[in-house]
C-alpha cells in the first residue's frame, strides 16, 4: 500500500466494488452523452431516408434533401455516435475496470472539445451549406466548403489523442501500482481496438488532409493539389474499413463484458480469445481492398492477395469468438444447474435482461447475417454482383447497426448505473427495446439484401425516376419492407434514446462511497528498490 | 471473467476447441485457394486498365478526346433521303431519349489489331453515352471511363457492377450470349454522382 496524490479522487461502486476515478467519470459522461445526441440526429435522418427509399413514389423528401440526409445519416451514425461511445468505452476500460486513474484530464477535455467542434462543423456543412458527398466523399465530387473536411480532420485528431491517452493510462496503471498482471479480457479487446484505431486514424489523415487542402481553394487558397480518385479510394478504405474493425474489436469486448455482467460467464480459454483479437490486428487492416474489387487501377493479383489470405485470417478470429462467447455462456449456465438436455441452458437464460437479449441478438445478427454476407461479398467473382447495390448497406446494417450499435446500446443500460450512478428510468422499456430494435433492423436488412440481389442501387432517391421500369415488382416490395422495418427500428432506437437520456439526467441517484483508494500494488520504482536490496 | 485479471490464462486448448480451430483454418485455406483458381479459370474482373491524363480545371481529359473521335467516326448519323444531315459543317448525329444520346452500331466498328472490337462508353453527370447495338455471340472490349466525377456501371437486369473513375479506362470483355432473348439492357449509375440527377442517370444497351 502506498499513498498517491490521486488516491482521494475515487469512489467505490456499491454493487460491483469497482473503484471509479471521478474525473474520468465526468469524461465518460460527456463522451457518452455526446454519442447519444449524435445518435438522435442520425436516427431522425435514418427514418427520413428509410421512408424515402421504402416508398419511392411518395417522394417524402426532395432529392437534394435526401442526399444531404443520407450524408448526415452516415457521418452521424457511423462516425460520431460510434466513436464518441468508443471513447467513453476506452475511458471506462482503462480506469474503472483496472481501478486506475485516467492521465492528463485537461488534455482529455481538450480532445473532447475539438471532437465536438469537428462534429458540429461537419453537420453545419451538411445542413446549412448543403454538402451531399456521402460518408465516402469520393473526389472529384467535393463538399460545399472546407468545413466538411476540416470537421472530420479535427474529430479524428481528438480521437487519435484519446487513443494514445488510453495506452498511456495502461502504462500508468502498471507503473503506479493500480493494477498488476495481465489485462482483463475486456481491456485487452479495447487495446486491440485502440491499436487498430491509431492505424485507421493515420490513414484517415492521409485521406482527408489532402482533400482539405484541395478544398481550400473555395476560400481562395489554391495549393495546386490534384487528388487522384483511385488513390483516394485506396486510402479512404484503409480508413473506412479499418474503422469498422475498431467497432468489431470493441463490440466483441463488450460481448465478453455482457456475458460476464449478465450470467457471470468466464472466457473458456483466454489464450484462444486473445489470439483471435491478435488476428484482427495483423490481418484486417490490409484486407480492405475488398471495397475496390471492381475498380480500375489495381492489379488483380494485389486484390486477390488482400481479399483471400489476409481477410480470412481475420474471419478466423471472428469464428473463434463466435464459439467461445456462447461456450462461455453455456458453461456459466450449466454451472448454475441448467444441465437438462442440449439447450436448457439457453432456454433458461435471462432473456428479459436487455444485456443478455441484446448480446444474443447482436451476436447472431452480426455473425450469421453480417459476417456471412461480408465474406461472400469479398469474393472477387461474386463482388461483381454486389458492388454498390443495396446488398452492401444490407450487409453493414447487420454488422454496424444490429451488431455494434445494439451491443453499445445494451451495454449502456449496464454502464449508466455502474459508471454514472444513475438507475435506469424504465427497466420495462429496456427489457423490450432490444427485441423491437432487433426485429425492425432485421426487416431493414432482409429488405435491403434482397432488393440488392434484384439489382436495386444504393444511394438512389428514386429507382424509377425516369419511369424506365428497370426493376421487378419484387424489388419494390422489398423496399417497402425496408420502409416498415425502418419505422420499427426507429421506434426501438427512440426507446433507447429516451430511456438513456432520462436516466442520465433524472434517474434515481445511486449512492456511492467516496473513499481513499491507494494503488494496491507496489509501484515500479518501489519494485526496483526492492530488487536492488 | 472478462473484467478481472486472469491468473493463469496460458492453458492448452480443450479438444473441442482444437477441432474447431482446425476446421476454420482448413476452411480458410480452401477459400483462399478457391478465389485465385476461379480467377485464373476465367471468372474474373477484366485486368486491363489504362491511365489517362485528367485535370478538369486545366481542361485536360484524354479519354474525352479518344471518345469524341470514336463517336464522330462510328455514331449513327441522321439521314434525310439517304443523305447525311449537316449542321454547322458537322454531320448531325442520330440520338435517342431526352438527353440526346448518340447511338453506335457495333457491327460497323472494325476490329483492332488485337482482334477485338473496341467500344468506348463514357459516364458523365447524368448520362451514359453512347447507346450500343451489340450482336449476339460476338465479343467486345468495352472501355468504361468518366468525364467528371466517379460513376457506377450497373448492367440490369444482369446485375453486373463496375466502377467508373475519371482518368482511368477500365476495359471489360463482354459477350452477349448467343441464346440471349432480352433485347434491351439498362445501365444504372450506382455510385452517387450529384444530388440533382444521380437517380436519373440511366443508359441503355441493345442486343440484336
Amino acid at each position: 500500500m502506498n499513498g498517491n496524490k490521486f488516491s482521494n479522487q475515487f469512489r467505490t461502486c456499491e454493487a460491483t466494488g469497482l473503484k471509479v476515478h471521478l474525473p474520468a467519470q465526468k469524461l465518460f459522461w460527456v463522451n457518452a452523452v455526446s454519442a447519444v445526441v449524435f445518435l438522435l440526429v442520425g436516427a431522425i435522418m435514418a427514418i427520413m431516408v428509410a421512408l424515402t427509399r421504402g416508398f419511392p413514389s411518395a417522394h417524402i423528401i426532395t432529392d437534394s434533401m435526401f442526399y444531404q440526409f443520407l450524408t448526415a445519416h452516415g457521418t452521424n451514425m457511423l462516425v460520431f455516435w460510434i466513436v464518441f461511445f468508443e471513447m467513453a468505452g476506452l475511458i471506462f476500460g482503462a480506469t474503472a475496470i483496472l481501478g486506475s486513474r485516467f492521465p492528463a484530464i485537461k488534455l482529455a477535455w481538450f480532445n473532447w472539445i475539438i471532437m465536438i467542434i469537428g462534429a458540429i462543423m461537419v453537420n453545419y456543412s451538411i445542413f446549412w451549406e448543403g454538402t451531399d458527398v456521402m460518408f465516402t466523399a469520393y473526389p472529384p465530387l467535393a463538399a460545399k466548403s472546407p468545413f466538411f473536411y476540416l470537421g472530420i480532420v479535427l474529430f479524428a485528431v481528438g480521437a487519435l489523442i484519446y487513443c494514445f491517452q488510453f495506452l498511456i493510462a495502461l502504462v500508468i496503471a502498471k507503473k503506479e501500482g493500480w493494477h498488476e498482471g495481465s489485462l482483463p479480457l475486456f481491456t485487452f479487446a479495447l487495446v486491440t481496438a485502440a491499436i487498430i484505431a491509431i492505424f485507421t486514424l493515420l490513414m484517415g489523415a492521409i485521406t482527408f488532409v489532402p482533400a482539405l487542402l484541395f478544398s481550400l481553394k473555395d476560400w481562395g487558397l489554391d495549393l495546386g493539389i490534384n487528388i487522384d480518385p483511385a488513390v483516394f479510394r485506396l486510402t479512404f478504405w484503409g480508413f473506412g474499413h479499418s474503422a469498422q474493425q475498431i467497432n468489431l474489436a470493441a463490440m466483441v469486448g463488450i460481448w465478453y463484458l455482457l456475458g460476464t455482467l449478465t450470467v457471470g460467464a468466464q472466457p473458456v480459454n483466454e489464450k484462444l480469445s486473445r489470439w483471435a483479437f491478435f488476428l484482427y490486428i495483423i490481418a484486417i487492416n490490409l484486407g480492405s481492398i475488398h471495397h475496390l474489387l471492381v475498380d480500375p487501377a489495381l492489379k488483380s493479383t494485389y486484390k486477390i492477395f488482400n481479399t483471400t489470405y489476409l481477410m480470412y485470417a481475420a474471419v478466423i478470429g471472428s469464428l473463434i469468438h463466435a464459439v467461445s462467447i456462447p461456450a462461455a455462456i453455456e458453461v456459466a449456465q450449466r454451472k448454475k444447474g441448467y444441465t437438462k438436455g442440449l439447450f436448457q441452458w439457453l432456454r433458461k437464460a435471462p432473456w428479459s435482461d436487455p444485456g443478455f437479449s441484446g448480446l444474443a441478438i447482436s451476436l447472431v445478427m452480426f455473425g450469421f447475417i453480417g459476417g456471412v454476407t461480408g465474406v461472400v461479398m469479398s469474393v472477387e467473382q461474386l463482388n461483381i454482383l454486389h458492388h454498390n447495390n443495396l446488398r452492401v448497406p444490407g450487409h453493414f446494417h447487420a454488422t454496424v447497426v444490429a451488431g455494434t450499435s445494439l451491443a453499445f446500446m445494451v451495454v449502456a443500460y449496464k454502464l449508466i448505473p455502474l459508471a454514472l450512478q444513475r438507475k435506469i428510468v424504465s427497466e420495462k422499456m429496456a427489457k423490450i427495446q432490444p427485441y423491437v430494435f432487433g426485429i425492425g433492423i432485421l426487416m431493414v436488412i432482409v429488405g435491403m439484401t434482397f432488393a440488392g440481389i434484384m439489382g436495386v442501387p444504393r444511394r438512389s432517391w428514386d429507382i424509377n425516376s425516369l419511369g424506365a421500369n428497370i426493376f421487378s415488382s419484387g424489388a419494390y416490395s422489398m423496399l417497402v419492407l425496408v420502409g416498415i422495418g425502418g419505422v420499427v427500428a426507429f421506434i426501438g432506437l427512440l426507446m433507447f434514446i429516451v430511456n438513456a437520456v432520462l436516466s442520465v439526467f433524472f434517474g434515481k441517484k445511486i449512492p456511492s462511497k467516496i473513499e481513499i483508494h491507494n494503488p494496491p500494488y507496489e509501484t515500479a520504482s518501489a519494485k526496483a528498490v526492492t530488487a536492488e536490496s | 471473467m472478462a473484467i478481472f485479471t486472469p491468473k493463469n490464462w496460458w492453458k492448452p486448448l480443450h479438444r473441442g476447441e482444437k477441432i474447431w480451430v482446425y476446421v476454420i483454418i482448413g476452411w480458410g485455406i480452401i477459400m483462399t485457394v478457391m478465389m485465385p483458381l476461379g480467377h485464373f479459370w476465367g471468372q474474373n474482373v477484366s485486368q486491363t486498365t489504362y491511365k489517362y491524363k485528367f485535370n478538369p480545371e486545366k481542361g485536360i481529359n484524354e479519354f474525352e478526346t479518344i471518345f469524341n473521335n470514336f463517336i464522330n467516326k462510328y455514331a449513327e448519323k441522321e439521314l434525310v433521303d439517304g443523305k447525311v444531315v449537316i449542321v454547322e459543317g458537322k454531320p448531325k448525329l442520330k440520338t435517342e431519349g431526352p438527353s440526346m444520346i448518340p447511338i453506335v452500331d457495333a457491327s460497323i466498328v472494325p476490329k483492332s489489331s488485337d482482334g477485338y472490337v473496341h467500344l468506348f462508353l463514357a459516364a458523365q453527370t447524368y448520362r451514359f453515352s453512347p447507346i450500343f447495338k451489340l450482336e449476339r455471340g460476338k465479343e467486345y472490349k468495352i472501355h468504361i471511363s468518366s468525364f467528371d466525377v466517379q460513376h457506377g456501371f450497373s448492367l440490369q437486369p444482369l446485375n453486373i457492377n463496375y466502377q467508373a473513375l475519371p482518368g482511368y479506362d477500365f476495359v471489360i470483355t463482354m459477350k452477349p450470349r448467343s441464346d440471349e432473348k432480352l433485347k434491351v439492357f439498362n445501365i444504372v449509375c450506382n455510385e452517387f454522382c450529384g444530388s440533382s440527377g444521380h437517380h436519373t442517370m440511366i443508359g441503355k444497351m441493345y442486343v440484336k
